[in-house]
């Protein structure tokens, strides 16, 4: 074993010659190239993260617009439900006393209708009891007497219809 | 078989250039030092390249194997500030230690070399020596008027000795071209010192002065003299660090000579897959430890 002065500091050369292209040539760019790619990573991550979290704003926001949008129409919906009730009643209302006086002038118009009637009925029974009687009768009656007890008879028919 | 094994210490010198002798460690030191520069200007070329919508697997690995060492750094400090510093120390005493540990293994490497002759060197001095020393025992025996029949041996010994001298001056070792490069203790020692001398200005750069607080402190006696022990411990990871690779290292290659020498076929493979694994382990520890010891040197003495 002989330890050499000039050997080791040859020996020490050579090192610092590896030392040198490794730090120069083989860690820097490799190191570069590993920070970029994390760097990029990390930035992706981030964006990642950033449109994650606008999502979710997106998202809430939504839900408060849906749940405002759905509260809305509720209201317009009970309010147009009320409004439908309110309107309906007055139609109701109104159909009511439409009909009502339908009814009234039907009734009266038939009221009036049946007047005639009757009265044009008694009329022709009168004429056909007359005509009856006189043919039954003949001349010994006098015209007034007869027209009170036709009259009478009469009554009795219509009571009897 | 067991003498051509050939087995050495120290790396052998293939040749000089002033004070400089360039052994064989040396030489595989540089060619890995090449490949591997070689290898990550490749590796930094191929960034950026897309083949097929897909990264450049060099480019892959390089992320691989920078990811995979912050991990293991940032276990330690726990401090991605201190990691970031860390992480080329920890690269380059991995990858480095690592190239050199399996470049050893790689056929050819202590087994392609050349002879050259030992007229001279130690080898023979001590092959002399160790046979001189019976030759002068029979020589003074000679002196004091012996036996005849001890002359005769005192002669024939000195006869064998003289013949093993010449021979010794006659013999070659081999020298192989290529010697694992952490297999030699220039190399440790150069790392080991490195990595001490930067965790000391670690130290310094992130405590400043008060770093040296650690060393010496004069508040009560129990402190300087635990000063006086962690000065004498910093020279001491020197050693620790030195000749826990070189032994790992130099006693995997003797394991595989020795082994491949008594059973060539086979049997040595196991030994070879044990000194991969060996290799990863030591660079490992020694990288680990660095930086180790370069997180305890960031950390103030009143903080531990």
């Amino acid at each position: 074993m002989d330890i050499q002065l000039p050997q080791i500091i040859f020996q020490l050369v050579n090192f610092g010659v590896v030392f040198g292209a490794i730090v120069y040539l083989l860690y820097k760019p490799t190191q570069k190239i590993l920070d970029e790619r994390a760097k990029r990573v990390a930035d992706t991550l981030k964006e990642v993260e950033k449109i994650e979290e606008e999502k979710e704003k997106i998202q809430s926001l939504k839900t408060k617009t849906k749940r405002e949008a759905d509260k809305e129409a509720a209201l317009i919906l009970e309010r147009a439900q009320k409004s439908a009730n309110v309107k309906k009643q007055e139609l109701v209302e109104k159909t009511k006393e439409t009909l009502q006086a339908e009814m009234k002038k039907a009734e009266a118009a038939w009221k009036e209708e049946k007047k005639q009637l009757v009265a044009e009925s008694k009329k022709q029974i009168a004429e056909a009891v007359v005509e009856v009687s006189s043919l039954v009768l003949g001349e010994k009656i006098n015209a007034k007497t007869d027209e009170k007890l036709i009259a009478k008879g009469i009554d009795q028919v219509l009571q009897n219809i | 078989m067991a003498a051509n094994l050939h087995i050495s210490i120290s790396a052998e010198t293939l040749t000089s250039f002033g004070s400089l002798n360039f052994s064989n460690s040396l030489l595989t030191s540089s060619i890995v030092t090449v490949l591997m520069v070689s290898f990550f200007v490749l590796v930094r070329m191929s960034m950026g390249k897309q083949k097929n919508g897909l990264l450049h697997p060099l480019q892959n690995l390089s992320e691989f194997i920078i990811e995979g060492f912050y991990g293991m750094v940032q276990g330690v400090t726990g401090d991605h500030k201190k990691t970031r510093f860390f992480m080329p120390f920890f690269t380059s005493f991995f990858l480095f230690i690592l190239f050199n540990n399996w470049f050893g293994l790689l056929p050819g490497v202590g087994t392609i070399g050349f002879k050259e002759k030992v007229e001279g060197t130690e080898h023979a001095v001590l092959l002399q020596q160790e046979i001189s020393v019976p030759v002068a025992e029979v020589q003074a025996s000679e002196k004091i008027d012996e036996a005849a029949v001890e002359t005769v041996e005192a002669n024939e010994v000195e006869e064998t000795a003289n013949e093993a001298v010449e021979t010794t001056e006659e013999k070659s070792v081999f020298v192989p071209y290529l010697r694992a490069g952490t297999a030699d203790i220039n190399t440790t020692l150069a790392l080991g010192l490195f990595s001490q001398i930067m965790a000391q200005v670690i130290g310094i750069k992130y405590l400043g002065l008060s770093y040296f607080k650690k060393f010496f402190n004069f508040k009560d006696p129990i402190m300087g003299f635990v000063g006086i022990l962690e000065l004498v411990s910093e020279f001491s990871k020197v050693l620790s660090y030195t000749f826990r690779l070189f032994g790992n290292i130099f006693a995997g290659e003797v394991l595989l000579i020795v082994m491949s020498a008594l059973i060539p076929l086979v049997v040595p493979m196991p030994f070879y897959g044990l000194e991969i694994f060996v290799g990863v382990i030591q660079a490992l520890v020694f990288s680990l430890l660095s930086i180790v010891f370069f997180n305890i040197a960031t950390i103030g003495h009143d903080e531990h």
